[in-house]
């Protein structure tokens, strides 16, 4: 899943921004995050990772509102960013956005899962 | 004048904690929770909600008149291990007043990236219609 950014700064100040609420669970694997993102689809959606944190920032499309249609709707933003911990492997993080909800899934590194260690009889 | 409630407050800074929580929990409404907007023009009403994560069997329309009622519920799963818990779980029952009575119809409704869109055409017979000016009604 490619991820395009989206806004060139100039346009991002005439846009309202909201923080999206989130769920962070804790899976067996290491981490998953839900974010509501209401009205954005995944063209509008970036997800970058720089220095161990993980921003995002969505955009709605808005409408333009020709008449007897839809009504005149202005586009919103959404960001957010987390700071994960070293614990997780940045290389297989995922990222699905499906009926307007983005879940991200934080693995954890090999390293730091709880392991086996098999024992061998003599 | 200071009223019963308020007088607790100051005696018993303890008591006051208690009766304002006491307070939230009975006041609290699920339909807080869900942002909906309305436009409308001469025609129709339309209707937005966001709700995201949310499939279409989670959620019911219900229009009569003037009445538009959005209801559902996002089970919360008591087995998942949350770090950190924002979104709503639970029911949500949201009335929403329209400015003119609907036809229920042909009312559509999608759900498109989480976003419920409540398209309502007006009632024919609730549009304002000229009257002749020798008395006639129709």
């Amino acid at each position: 899943m490619t991820f395009t950014s989206i806004q060139t700064p100039a346009e991002q100040t005439h846009i309202r921004t909201f923080t999206p609420r989130a769920d962070i669970v804790a899976i067996e694997s290491g981490y998953q995050v839900e974010v509501e993102l209401p009205g954005v689809s995944s063209e509008n959606l970036s997800v970058e990772l720089e220095q161990g944190v993980l921003s995002l920032r969505g955009q709605t499309s808005g409408t333009a509102g020709e008449s007897g249609e839809k009504p005149r709707i202005k586009p919103i933003a959404y960001e957010r960013s987390f700071r994960l911990s070293e614990a997780v492997e940045e290389e297989r993080i995922q990222a699905e956005l499906k009926n307007g909800l983005l879940t991200l899934t934080l693995p954890k590194a090999e390293r730091a899962l709880p392991r086996q260690i098999p024992v061998e009889l003599n | 004048m200071f009223t019963l409630p308020h007088l607790l407050r100051i005696a018993h800074p303890a008591a006051a904690l208690r009766n304002d929580v006491q307070r939230r929990l009975e006041t609290a409404a699920p339909t807080a929770s869900l942002p909906v907007q309305v436009w409308a023009d001469g025609e129709a009403a339309t209707v937005h909600a966001a709700l995201p994560g949310y499939t279409l069997e989670d959620i019911e329309v219900e229009v009569h008149e003037r009445k538009l009622r959005l209801s559902g519920e996002r089970k919360a799963d008591d087995e998942r291990t949350y770090v950190r818990r924002e979104r709503f779980t639970g029911r949500f029952d949201q009335r929403v007043t329209l400015p003119f009575s609907v036809e229920a119809n042909g009312a559509q409704a999608h759900l498109t990236n989480g976003v419920l869109e409540v398209r309502l055409p007006r009632l024919e017979s609730d549009k304002p219609r000229k009257i002749a000016i020798n008395g006639q009604n129709q």
